[in-house]
């Protein structure tokens, strides 16, 4: 942890009229950490992330990756940057097999830097195509989902699939990857493999966030852990810690909210104003 | 007979070309272009206005007035469509109001043109392209200008397919008709993309329009419109948003309009577009090729 932050919230505030999401909300990520992210339904980790992708904007606070400004940056411009995510629910598209969903992740690898030579150039486009290619079969492989490559989304398991979106994830390169509760809905056998998997990601140096409802899962694979609730950190350090913390036992246990209840809900609040396509900025 | 056949074959090729960029823009971007028709008619005016004193050659002609529908379009879409997708959340607000927008700018690109034209019919002089014609035996011909339009037809609907299914740009623009949320958030400027399908959409809009402008001899304001709704029965027809399904009911609807003129009572042949238009809502709505329209999640 004596890394430099990759990743520093300061302050964060978001308010969707008349609602406070978040309200000053702090977190830091050093460089080649795995740290995870709880709190209960509605305490603010989604839009946490949101805000994280660029996804949402500030409405106050800063937030900073190596020291450098990025509240400014389109949702597509932070993916750039190197900063990928998955989601609650599998957003994979059905029409296209699974390489193919996992080359779009990658499109930003080598469209960013000029689509127009890109395109003018056969020689440059194929190239840049194969590389897509090539990055997509890496990152499958890197999930073990290799072999399933030409397989339609919808035809593989729930499990199989959030993975999928993890190696679409990965396609890019990312220096920070953002995990909005991965292992949901997942039985406990692929709970076990995908943390596994964010473990191994972290040997390679990979930074990453969790966000989790399972406090066994932190547990076992984090580093360090923020808790979140009404908006705000209210606890922070070693997922003992946390997990210890008065304030975090409140909330959890103050709530009585089981980890499937508290999904569902948090699911429902995922269609609302966090995710609208009014905030996709061109 | 063969002759009509011809004919249908021609107008297939022109509606396909048509077409392909009305669905193009429906389809994935959820823009229901009304302008798209008096952009294809400003390709033909300003192929009028390139040629009429011979001073420019046909490919070159060709070039400009497509790049001009293309520019109109896709400053449509930067004036416009954008602003209105940032606006509304919901998709189906936005929709109405690029609709209502598109009615506007179809309206104001058809005055130019009336404008310039005197609101006469204006037809680029026939020095502009010499036309030859092929005799197939008896009165069957074919002329140089058809057989154009079909190899255009042919090259554009195949590279427009190819492009969708196997170009990282075709997945791209697949990604944001299905999810355009989770598609940025992979990387893709769909800003960009949006952008350069619309000016794609309105290139083939003024394709269609130079080469019908050249084969008919001439066009008007009312010539849009006119092809317009029958661009909306081939989509009806052919599924929205299905390129495939665009190109076959083209040449199906160019076959039956044909026919209807040709050995029907020839008033009847706007009919044919809104008898299948309406025989389609009702047996088959989604269209002969559907591609699926998914609920986002």
């Amino acid at each position: 942890m004596s890394a430099a932050p990759l990743l520093e919230v300061r302050d964060a505030s978001v308010r969707f009229g008349g609602v406070h999401a978040l309200r000053g909300a702090e977190l830091s990520v050093s460089t080649g950490s795995l740290c995870g992210l709880i709190g209960p339904n509605g305490s603010g980790k989604s839009t946490l992330v949101n805000v994280i992708s660029r996804l949402t904007k500030l409405t106050g606070g800063a937030l900073l990756m190596d020291g450098d400004e990025i509240d400014s940056l389109s949702a597509d411009r932070a993916r750039a940057a190197g900063i990928a995510r998955t989601f609650q629910t599998v957003r994979l598209l059905p029409s296209m097999d699974v390489l193919a969903n996992v080359m779009l992740g990658g499109a930003t690898h080598f469209a960013q830097r000029s689509v127009a030579v890109n395109w003018l150039w056969p020689p440059r486009r194929a190239n840049a195509n194969r590389t897509a290619r090539q990055a997509a079969l890496v990152a499958l492989e890197r999930v073990g989902m290799a072999a399933h490559a030409h397989a339609r989304p919808q035809a593989l398991p729930y499990g199989q699939q959030r993975r999928v979106e993890i190696a679409r994830a990965l396609a890019s390169r990312p220096r920070l990857l953002l995990l909005d509760e991965p292992t949901a809905g997942m039985s406990h056998h692929e709970r076990e493999e995908v943390g596994d998997l964010l473990m191994e990601l972290r040997r390679e140096g990979l930074t990453q966030v969790l966000v989790e409802h399972d406090l066994a899962m932190i547990h076992r694979v984090c580093d360090h852990a923020h808790a979140l609730n009404f908006g705000r950190v209210i606890a922070s350090g070693s997922t003992q810690e946390v997990a210890a913390d008065p304030g975090v036992r409140e909330a959890y246990l103050g709530h009585g909210s089981s980890g499937e209840r508290a999904q569902d809900s948090e699911r429902a609040q995922e269609s609302g104003p966090p995710e609208s396509p009014a905030k996709v900025s061109q | 007979m063969l002759q009509q056949l011809i004919n249908a074959i021609v107008f297939g090729s022109v509606l396909t070309l048509f077409s392909l960029g009305l669905s193009l823009a429906w389809g994935t971007l959820d823009v229901l272009n009304l302008a798209h028709g008096a952009v294809f008619v400003f390709a033909g005016f300003i192929t009028y206005e390139l040629t009429k004193d011979s001073t420019m050659s046909f490919v070159p002609t060709l070039i400009v007035a497509s790049l001009a529908a293309g520019a109109v379009t896709l400053a449509l879409e930067l004036v416009a469509f954008r602003r209105i997708r940032l606006h509304f959340p919901a998709r189906r607000q936005a929709e109405l109001s690029m609709l209502v927008v598109s009615v506007g700018a179809a309206t104001v690109i058809g005055e130019v043109v009336s404008h310039q034209t005197s609101e006469a019919a204006f037809s680029p002089p026939a020095s502009a392209f010499s036309i030859h014609r092929y005799s197939l035996g008896g009165s069957v011909g074919i002329t140089n200008i058809q057989i154009l339009i079909v190899v255009a037809a042919i090259i554009v609907a195949v590279a427009l397919d190819q492009g969708i299914r196997r170009t990282r740009y075709g997945r791209a623009i697949r990604a944001l008709a299905y999810d355009p949320t989770t598609t940025q958030l992979l990387g893709v400027n769909v800003g960009a993309v949006a952008a350069a399908t619309m000016f794609l959409a309105g290139a083939l809009a003024g394709l269609a329009g130079v080469m019908l402008a050249i084969y008919l001899g001439g066009e008007e304001v009312a010539t849009g419109q006119d092809y317009l709704l029958t661009a909306f029965a081939i989509l009806i027809v052919g599924g929205v948003g299905s390129i495939r399904g665009a190109i076959v009911s083209a040449y199906l609807i160019a076959l039956a309009e044909t026919a209807v003129v040709a050995y029907g009572p020839s008033q009847w042949r706007d009919g044919v577009a809104f008898l299948l238009i309406l025989v389609m809502l009702l047996v088959r709505p989604q269209g002969l090729f559907a591609r699926r329209r998914f609920q986002r999640a």
